[in-house]
């Protein structure tokens, strides 16, 4: 394998709570050979900025991407919504050389400047693209066989599509090759497309609350083995959030155990649950890991 | 209050100029004066308009009818989800979403009504790169873990934070 070092990017949430999914990806990924570097420098990727001034978006996703071209490495941040901001500020400056001159202007301020050489990778991409399902298939053993997961793509692994997502915008079918790679079932469900609710928390974060229960109340009445994602906002509104969102749409029957995605590759591996940050997980995961390890034992 | 009542400010209608002046940030089709007719695909798709008061497709009905202070003064143009459903799935290639974002670009610009966690947001942003610093996480037995205690590098953020700070709030009033 040749090439396989990224400039790793955490964006803010992931750096700063979200920490299992740091830990189940600086777990699994080195050991197909991925290097991660972490590279000085990197701030917020501007996304929550969007809705004050879209320049502070595209000032911040500009200077991490040429942080991460200083170092002559391609981009890969781990965040659905960075991954979405940045790729869309790329199109921008690709596409327009007046915005690319303003910002270039701007980042000469710090020293840095956006040449638009740096690939914007996805977690998605790395795990079909630079790994392979079938290494992945060689690399589990049989203890996720049977065991039912529901996919949830996360709004921005599959939109804006003119930017270039790594899924289909209406039919997304990566994660799920994914999850087969891993030995388990694919489950279909009619809402499977449908958003999690994290970025109405700004404004209303019950509302945000409510979807995000309907989500999980379409999830856990079908009696699936486990949900799995691979955005940090989808992670904490249906892991984190599931208790309170359970109250909000007032079924406190709901009990779906979320994982990261990565989390589930690391376990189908054998690696020892809390080396992927399991312990730290909030959804009803035991259960899940309990039954996998019921079929290898 | 009806969210789509207005507060008693004066009339904003000249921010509209802001949409003008970088006229390349709406790279999509921005104000979709003539492309929309209003078929409401935006709104089936849209996760906030079924708990929420957002209609996709009212926003861009009002736009068209040049009803610019209404929106620009709704709490409906906060209740986004940023899922981008609507501009997806428009068979016109209009694009609400975009035009939401305008909508509360322009009234955070005239001083309007706004979250105020996207102030806090940004003020944290400008002083440290980040939305939030490490925080001590808890498991269900509520043992407290930071990142060293999990393995995880402490990283870190801008090098120059003066250079950082003067370019952050230079480009947030472009």
């Amino acid at each position: 394998m040749v090439g396989l070092r990224y400039a790793f990017f955490l964006g803010c949430w992931i750096h700063s709570e979200l920490y299992p999914l740091e830990m189940a990806t600086r777990e699994v990924l080195p050991r197909f050979g991925v290097e991660l570097v972490d590279v000085p420098g990197f701030s917020c990727c501007g996304y929550p900025l969007r809705s004050m001034n879209v320049a502070s978006m595209l000032y911040l996703s500009s200077r991490n991407i040429a942080l991460a071209e200083a170092e002559g490495l391609d981009l890969f941040p781990l965040c659905n919504g960075c991954h979405a901001s940045i790729s869309e500020v790329k199109h921008i400056l690709d596409n327009d050389p007046e915005i690319r001159g303003r910002i270039n202007d701007e980042l000469s301020i710090e020293g840095l400047r956006y040449r638009g050489t740096a690939r914007i990778r996805h977690i998605l991409q790395v795990l079909s693209e630079d790994v392979g399902a079938e290494k992945i298939s060689a690399s589990v053993d049989r203890r996720m066989r049977g065991f039912r997961v529901a996919p949830h793509y996360g709004c921005h692994a599959i939109r804006p599509s003119f930017v270039g997502r790594p899924e289909d915008a209406e039919d997304p079918k990566v994660l799920d090759g994914l999850v087969r790679a891993i030995g388990a079932t694919v489950e279909y469900y009619p809402e499977r497309l449908d958003c999690c609710g994290s970025s109405l928390g700004v404004a209303d974060i019950e509302a945000a609350l409510r979807v995000a229960g309907r989500k999980l109340q379409a999830i856990s009445v079908n009696g699936f083995d486990a949900a799995t994602t691979v955005c940090p906002f989808c992670y904490k509104m249906l892991d984190g959030r599931q208790d309170v969102a359970k109250k909000v749409v007032g079924d406190m029957g709901i009990s779906v155990p979320v994982f990261y995605f990565m989390q589930l590759l690391g376990l189908a591996m054998g690696i020892e649950p809390r080396r992927l940050g399991l312990h730290l997980n909030q959804s009803p995961v035991d259960k899940a890991i309990a039954k996998m390890e019921a079929v290898v034992s | 209050m009806s969210v789509w009542e207005t507060s008693s400010r004066p009339k904003v209608s000249t921010i509209f100029t802001i949409m003008t002046i970088l006229p390349s940030l709406i790279y999509r089709t921005g104000i979709p004066q003539d492309d929309c007719n209003q078929c409401g695909k935006c709104s089936s798709g849209c996760p906030a308009a079924r708990v929420l008061d957002l209609k996709p497709r009212q926003v861009v009905l009002m736009v068209q009818r040049g009803m610019i202070d209404e929106l620009v003064r709704s709490s409906a143009i906060w209740e986004c989800t940023q899922c981008h459903q609507c501009m997806e799935r428009c068979p016109r290639g209009v694009t609400p979403f975009d035009v939401i974002i305008q909508l509360q670009n322009m009234a955070v610009k005239a001083g309007l009504p706004h979250p105020e966690s996207l102030d806090q947001i940004f003020a944290s942003i400008a002083r440290t790169g980040a939305v939030q610093g490490p925080q001590e996480v808890f498991d269900s037995d509520f043992e407290g873990y930071r990142r060293s205690d999990l393995g995880l590098p402490e990283l870190t953020g801008p090098r120059d934070m003066v250079a950082f700070r003067r370019a952050v709030e230079e480009t947030s009033r472009w």
